[in-house]
């Protein structure tokens, strides 16, 4: 059994704390670069110098990700894009909005993002395709609610998620209960990649739970 | 020499309007008060001004909204939850007394009703029938809805330049124990009708004339300097309770409407009126400007008006009006209108 962990800043994050763990691929390369993918048959062409130095192979390779036994696209904007103000607003602005309207939003959203489009792309070169979102901003981000409670919401969020890309034909996880705090949107400050700034990046232990959720689930 | 000599060509049918193409028709409006790019505006009132808000954000004028969507939702799921479709999530206001009851609940003179309606195992709020496809999950969820519609209102009040508000008809539901106006009568959308509870009104001139009044002198109050602009709704009812044939009701309903629009611009300043009923409906247009059903207006009835409006503008003020003409759009968004589900109710 291996997978093939396809995704963007976040892979590289999983992957550079999982190095050197056989049975898994990553193809990965920074924020929108990732969408830059071709996809031919069960082969995925990487187009260009730029994107084929972040995967590590040349411009115009084709990997051949029918070797693997499942495909995991990871992070790519889905649920927390970018620095995850979007994720954070959205749930904090959920008292104003009912919870069906929230939850037609969060699919309107979700079905925007490259993570879509790439596991749509994905499902025509592969048939076990899973898609595990970014994890959340961790619990130090400014935009943080300390008194929120979204546990209720973020459960029909993840319900929906699932939902959207049930419908697709694939396999959908959500962010590990084990690496989310109490307020049910944010990561245990704990995992926080030491990085000054940034509170979107998973550290060692975070990424190890991470790394612990997907093979439990794809590997079952 | 009489009154009429020196006239100008507009005061006379002939000249206005027989002699003339449709489109060649001018000075039908006068406004009172400049409206630039720099306007606040907000819009409210029957189907028919939803057409006026998507008007003015086309051509860049400053039309507010006041309670945006969520973050990341499409337009036109926006729009199925009622969003920018008003300034304030108030659903269509078609007489001036729901407006008055809107007012009071944002400036805290009455306390919004806890009445819900049920439809299956969802909550319908009875003020805004249709503001949630499919209703809310709970009571709560609903009476929280309208609150946050009821502050968006109330900023929408007290930051507007301009209030826009489009009259639409003077037959109305009522329970008048509690005092309290329905959009629609209960029991057609959802809830339940009780002759005991509810009562049909078809208000007069008076009536519609002191609740005008009453939500004027709230806006002046509460925003010196306000600019009200009234229309009239061209479009005509889908059903009439007043054992009147519907086309008797409508033109019925449209005189007394109009004839208040014009009592109040007569009595305030502030207020002005802007023609777009007698446009859509003047006989020189034949009736083209409603679609097959003589009832919806056509977006070629919608585009002539916002072009007249537009233009009046910058007749009247210059330059800093002038504008380009309304673009023309494919515009199939779908105007909600509660009223048209009097038909469906009824079987029609």
């Amino acid at each position: 059994m291996s997978i093939c962990i396809v995704g963007n800043s976040h892979a590289r994050t999983l992957e550079r704390f999982a190095a050197g763990r056989s049975g898994i691929k990553f193809l990965s390369a920074p924020g929108t670069m990732i969408s830059r993918l071709k996809f031919s048959g069960e082969k995925v062409v990487v187009p260009d110098e730029e994107l084929a130095t972040y995967v590590g192979v040349d411009a115009g390779s084709e990997i051949d990700i029918s070797i693997h036994s499942a495909v995991v696209l990871y992070g790519c904007q889905l649920v927390s894009a970018g620095k995850g103000n979007g994720w954070l607003n959205f749930c904090n602005s959920s008292p104003r909005y009912s919870s069906s309207c929230m939850q037609q939003a969060f699919e309107d959203r979700t079905k925007s993002t490259i993570g879509y489009e790439l596991t749509r792309c994905l499902l025509g070169s592969h048939s076990n395709v899973w898609v595990v979102p970014s994890p959340f901003p961790n619990r130090l981000h400014p935009l943080v609610d300390r008194q929120a409670k979204w546990t209720e919401l973020v459960e029909k969020l993840r319900l929906r998620f699932i939902e959207i890309f049930a419908s697709l034909g694939a396999h959908a996880l959500w962010v590990p209960d084990s690496l989310t705090d109490e307020s049910g949107y944010a990561v245990r400050d704990c995992y926080k990649l030491d990085r000054e700034g940034d509170n979107s990046h998973l550290n060692r232990e975070g990424s190890a739970l991470m790394m612990k959720h997907i093979n439990a689930h794809v590997n079952a | 020499m009489n009154p009429y000599s020196k006239a100008p060509p507009k005061a006379f049918w002939k000249t206005a309007i027989a002699d003339l193409d449709l489109f060649e028709i001018s000075e039908v409006w006068r406004p009172r008060h400049p409206i630039t790019r720099d306007t606040s505006i907000v819009t409210y009132g029957s189907c028919f001004a939803q057409h006026f808000s998507r008007a003015l954000l086309r051509n860049g004028y400053g039309w507010r909204n006041h309670e945006p969507a969520p973050e990341g939702m499409h337009e036109t799921t926006a729009t199925a939850f009622n969003y920018g479709v008003f300034s304030s999530r108030t659903a269509n206001i078609y007489t001036t007394g729901i407006l008055r009851q809107w007012m009071d609940w944002a400036t805290g003179d009455r306390e919004q009703p806890d009445e819900c309606w049920i439809r299956g195992d969802r909550f319908i709020d009875p003020f805004r029938p249709r503001i949630e496809p499919e209703g809310f999950e709970t009571v709560e969820e609903m009476r929280r809805s309208r609150d946050v519609a009821i502050k968006a209102f109330r900023r929408s009040v007290l930051q507007c330049d301009v209030f826009v508000f489009t009259l639409g008809l003077t037959e109305c539901w009522r329970n008048v124990s509690q005092g309290i106006e329905y959009p629609m009568c209960p029991g057609t959308v959802a809830g339940t009708f009780d002759p005991e509870k509810h009562t049909f009104f078809n208000l007069g001139h008076a009536e519609i004339l002191q609740d005008a009044r009453r939500v004027i002198g709230h806006l002046e109050a509460h925003n010196p300097g306000v600019k009200v602009l009234l229309t009239v709704s061209p479009v005509p009812l889908t059903a009439t309770g007043s054992g009147d044939h519907v086309l008797v009701a409508t033109v019925r309903s449209k005189a007394v409407l109009r004839a208040v629009a014009d009592a109040l611009y007569q009595e305030f300043e502030c207020v002005d009126y802007f023609p777009s009923f007698e446009l859509v409906t003047s006989p020189k247009a034949r009736s083209m400007f409603f679609e097959a059903n003589m009832r919806s207006v056509t977006q070629a009835g919608v585009e002539f008006v916002m072009n007249t409006f537009f233009r009046s503008m910058a007749e009247t003020f210059g330059s800093e009006s002038e504008q380009p003409a309304v673009e023309e759009v494919e515009d199939d968004v779908d105007v909600f209108c509660e009223e048209e589900y009097l038909e469906e109710s009824i079987g029609n």
